[in-house]
């Protein structure tokens, strides 16, 4: 299982978090609605990601990845 | 009946084992295979498809014939060691091996090319696969499962620097390497002794010593300053960011053992398999792969034959006949593939007094069991040769799997036939043979080279020693042939486990399924049981011929875990308990103790059903459950119910965001009921919110959603609202929660002497003492009535609850479980979030616009609910549904139609018979319901319709007096 570098708690591994993704923003005007609720970017590549150390500091974390080599970047 | 022991049978190692009835001398602690070997049993088995004969073709984890059932489930013969009483039978044949009913299935194999199944049953115009499917499942498949449950499986982590997986030549000189570093070492090895191929050929040295002897010596010497060395261990599977997982089966009782196994770096020195080559009949007992022969004479002191003929087409397998006749096998004839045979070799063998057959290939096997090969030479020239044995050896397979398992990349190597690893990957690096380095002695520089890098990577620095000097062994296994002949015909097996033929490969290939995914799929090759070690590279080069394309450009099938099988009790938990552990309330020991019928609940409570006295059913036992509520009291046990402590200066500013209702005008003793909404508006969770003091609220949310409230809570406190300052605690469990419910609650709470605030009004919240803990008592529950609902320290709960069962009993109190709570809340149409909130509703579906204060500048949601929307029509609604018959109980989830042959418009969500009512009711989710008050609608059952008419969703008190009372 891929270890997730949590800044606070050090490599946990990955079934310790909930990731969010790109996460969802909160709209605040009724114009665009629909991109903000469902469209993500999704890229292929580094991407900021929302993760959930729910089993551990409980802290929500920006954690850069690679989703196309699953490597986490500094 | 060929096979025989190279060494005497002492009688103090001698017991008796049977296999397929019969009854059989053995030595403790051999394997079962050797032990059929040695009693010249040569067919051991029955082929997964045409039921033929087999007899034993690998060593170890790469036989692909012989399985057994023990008793304790499906085995390898080769990995299945002999004890006292072992009883075993060959898996796949009825009533034996050696005489298989279904073998008959072997003379129709011409009539069951590749496909067969699709083509016959499914294709155009195959109507028949459901009346055939039943027979055609149970005849497939091998083996059956264990009548006893399997034995534990110990599971265990571990940590270190440097894990080497294989401990042959490469992977003692990697371990070695790392462990002169000061790294951690684990260096596990699927066989029973250290030493791999050094263990067969004694002409190995390391050194001074015999390459066997220094095995062994470095893996004492590693264990005895402290590195680990784990014998009887299959890595099964290697993972992302360094994890590996091996199998352990420890000799004699102890359990096996599951490891995971996270390094910071790794050296794969898993070595290569033999290949076997590709002509016809070469599945017949007898015909076996010459690495194997070996083995079994080397290590387990059987022969397996008393002349054998070698089939090769590497210089390597010169140099293993020569050791198999050294350990005392008679080769009669060696038969090379290839026309120019090294000349010190070949001088090799002579010597020997092996006849050498050059440029000659293998056409057919003769015989069952084998008695003799038919070879050809470039013009066509047959020879047979009389033998009991034919040793294969067709190259080697590099054993990549653990390097392909977590992405790391292959390329096909011209010299080796075969694909091997490109660098190093995820911190894993290979050495030896299965990185295309067999030889000896560059087997041993690049297991050095490869633990030296390992310990570097995993932050040490590298002990500048050098390799161990390896002599002998110096032929190259690189073939410069490939394994499938021009000649291969007829029943020339590639997959001996799937019972895949050349024919079948170069069937599909013309039938277009010409990738090499489609042709694993189509024809099977490489998804039996040995998941096509055995078979793969064959495949590949067939597919090649068939395509006219290079091996490389074919390209290998995905590698997956696991590497060698495991039985699933190993990865999975017999009992569950551990598996998937239920949560307890500090009454759940109560509950079962008064007969509750216990429920797996949401988010894994184990919670009361309810509770039967003798001989009461379900129906009787929740009637009169509902009864003492309505008429008299109950208690129950709401513990289970999410609780959040929300404390800080900006408290109410962030509930007001969190929640869709307004919860920063309530005065502190108030509660409110308050929703959660997603941010497209649809309701996500529903709870009763107080307010404690000014800056400090008690928030509950419903159980099955308190994790998921948590994880929102905290989204919005430190990602969409950093600018709020809060606390927040998940205490769902530091409280428990009893709710005492019905006309009577208030005497019964009186006269069990616990507090009860006079002026205490409906949804208020007032903290006092029960025997000097704080506890918190709100007017408050689900079930409509007069409600006082106790939220205690945990561990106060059972003496609290005792205390009012004692008390209630002069009113007639009944302890409640949740199928009657479940009536409970039908009867007043209380939605259950997951029953009607079902992810699409939003609140006014749901007729809980009340509670919805879109009058204030933001919410989470609160975009979504003021869109307009381009029609309001075609929303479902909630209603209530009175069965025509009012006897009759809707099922829930039927289907909602206006009329016979009208389309869906809903479901109903819960139903049950209401005796407050006095008829059974229903809740339903319908398209524009509550447009239908009154109207009639039609039900879809499982057998037939139902009439039902649509009414408030409300059967019980629809004032909410009673509550309030």
């Amino acid at each position: 299982m891929r270890l997730v570098p949590c800044p606070h708690c050090g490599p946990r591994e990955a079934g310790e978090f909930v990731c969010l993704g790109e996460g969802s923003t909160h709209p605040v005007h009724a114009d665009g609605l629909a991109d903000a609720l469902y469209t993500r970017t999704n890229a292929k590549g580094p991407a900021e990601e929302l993760w959930w150390h729910k089993f551990g500091c409980r802290r929500w974390l920006r954690l850069r990845r690679n989703s196309a080599s699953n490597e986490f970047l500094p | 009946m060929s096979g025989y022991r190279l060494s005497p049978l002492v009688p103090a190692e001698t017991v008796e084992i049977e296999f397929d009835g019969l009854r059989l001398p053995a030595r403790r602690g051999e394997s079962l295979a050797a032990a059929l070997m040695a009693n010249g049993i040569s067919t051991v088995a029955r082929s997964f498809k045409y039921h033929r004969p087999r007899g034993l073709l690998g060593f170890g984890s790469w036989e692909p014939n012989a399985a057994v059932e023990t008793g304790e489930g499906t085995e390898l013969a080769t990995n299945v060691r002999v004890t006292e009483g072992l009883r075993a039978r060959a898996a796949n044949c009825w009533p034996w091996a050696r005489f298989d009913v279904k073998s008959v299935l072997g003379a129709f194999g011409a009539l069951m090319p590749a496909g067969f199944y699709y083509k016959t049953f499914r294709g155009p115009g195959g109507r028949m696969w459901p009346l055939f499917e039943p027979a055609i499942r149970r005849a497939a498949g091998i083996g059956r499962l264990p009548a006893r449950a399997a034995p534990d499986t110990v599971k265990r982590n571990a940590h270190c620097d440097v894990l080497v997986v294989g401990a042959g030549a490469a992977g003692i000189a990697a371990a070695l390497a790392a462990h002169a570093s000061g790294a951690r070492v684990f260096l596990v090895e699927e066989g029973d002794a250290p030493g791999g191929r050094l263990l067969d050929r004694s002409d190995l040295r390391v050194g001074h010593e015999v390459g066997a002897v220094w095995a062994r010596r470095s893996a004492e010497e590693m264990t005895t300053s402290g590195a680990r060395v784990l014998l009887r261990t299959a890595a099964t599977g290697r993972y992302e960011g360094g994890l590996v997982v091996a199998y352990e089966r420890p000799a004699g009782d102890r359990p096996a053992c599951l490891w995971k196994i996270r390094a910071r770096a790794i050296v794969l020195a898993t070595g290569a398999i033999e290949r076997p080559l590709v002509f016809a009949d070469n599945d017949r007992p007898g015909v076996v792969l010459l690495a194997a022969a070996l083995a079994y004479a080397a290590r387990s002191r059987v022969a397996i034959g008393r002349h054998a003929v070698a089939v090769v087409n590497n210089d390597a397998a010169y140099e293993d006949v020569m050791a198999l006749v050294r350990e005392g096998v008679h080769v009669r004839h060696l038969v090379d593939m290839r026309g120019n045979p090294d000349a010190r070799l070949a001088a090799g063998l002579s010597g020997l007094g092996v006849e050498l057959h050059a440029g000659f290939a293998p056409v057919s096997a003769m015989g069952c069991p084998v008695y003799g090969l038919r070879i050809a030479g470039a013009g066509g020239a047959y020879r047979d040769l009389a033998c009991d044995a034919v040793l294969m050896s067709g190259g080697s397979t590099p054993l990549v799997h653990l390097h392909s398992h977590a992405g790391g990349r292959l390329r096909h190597s011209e010299e080796l036939h075969a694909f091997v690893p490109v660098g190093a990957h995820d911190g894993a690096r290979s050495a030896g043979a299965c990185n295309g380095r067999a030889e000896l002695a560059a087997a041993l520089a690049d297991g050095h080279a490869a633990g030296s890098l390992a310990a570097t990577e995993a932050g040490l620095v590298a002990h500048g020693g050098g390799a161990p000097v390896g002599s002998g062994g110096t032929a190259s296994v690189h073939p410069s042939a490939g394994a499938v002949p021009e000649v291969a015909r007829g029943k020339a097996f590639v997959d001996f486990a799937a019972d895949v033929t050349v024919a079948d490969l170069r069937l599909a290939a013309r039938e277009g399924y010409d990738s090499v995914e489609l042709l694993k799929r189509y024809t099977t090759t490489g998804m039996a049981v040995d998941q096509g070690r055995i078979a793969n590279l064959s495949a590949i080069e067939i597919l090649a011929q068939a395509r006219g394309a290079a091996p490389g450009d074919v390209g290998t099938t995905t590698y997956r875990p696991p590497f060698v099988p495991l039985p699933f009790v190993a990865i999975a938990d017999a009992g569950g308990a551990l598996l998937r552990p239920s949560r307890t309330t500090t009454l759940t020991a109560w509950h079962e103790a008064a007969g509750a019928v216990m429920y797996e609940s949401g988010a894994n409570w184990r919670r009361p059903g309810y509770y039967p006295r003798s001989g009461e059913g379900l129906e009787a036992a929740v009637r009169r459950e509902c009864r003492a509520v309505r008429q008299a009291v109950g208690i129950y046990d709401s513990s289970p119910l999410g609780k959040f402590e929300i404390s800080g200066p900006d408290a109410a500013a962030f509930l007001d965001f969190v929640y869709a209702t307004r919860l920063s005008d309530l005065a502190p003793g108030r509660g409110r009921y308050a929703l959660q909404l997603h941010e497209d508006g649809r309701l996500f969770d529903d709870g009763i919110v107080f307010r404690l003091a000014p800056d400090r609220y008690f928030v509950t949310t419903t159980t099955g959603n308190a994790d998921a409230c948590h994880q929102r809570f905290e989204y919005c406190r430190q990602v969409l609202r950093q600018d709020l300052s809060i606390g927040l605690l998940n205490v769902t469990e530091q409280w428990a929660d009893i709710v005492v419910c019905g006309p009577a609650a208030r005497q019964t709470i009186a006269d069990a002497g616990l507090p009860m605030p006079e002026r205490l009004a409906f949804l208020g919240m007032a903290t006092c003492r029960i025997a000097e803990r704080g506890v918190r008592v709100a007017r408050a529950g689900f079930t409509g009535e007069l409600s006082f609902e106790y939220f205690v320290p945990a561990n106060a709960a059972p003496e609290i609850w005792t205390r009012l069962l004692e008390a209630g009993r002069r009113h007639g109190i009944e302890p409640v479980g949740s199928e009657a709570n479940h009536v409970l809340r039908i009867e007043k149409g209380f939605i259950s979030v997951g029953h009607e909130a079902d992810g699409i509703c939003g609140p006014d579906d749901l007729g809980l616009s009340f509670a919805v204060h879109a009058d204030r500048p933001d919410f989470v949601g609160r975009q979504a609910l003021l869109r307009d929307r381009s029609s309001p029509h075609g929303r479902p609604q909630l209603v209530g549904l009175f069965a025509r018959d009012p006897g009759f109980v809707l099922p829930e989830g039927a289907a909602v139609l206006r009329t016979t042959g009208d389309r869906t418009r809903g479901y109903v969500t819960a139903s049950c018979h209401s005796e407050a009512a006095g008829r059974s009711v229903a809740l339903a989710l319908i398209e524009d319901g509550r447009s239908l008050s009154g109207q009639d609608v039609t039900l879809a059952l499982a057998d037939g319709t139902a009439g039902a008419r649509v009414v408030a969703p409300v059967f019980y008190d629809p004032r909410g007096e009673r509550q309030r009372g």
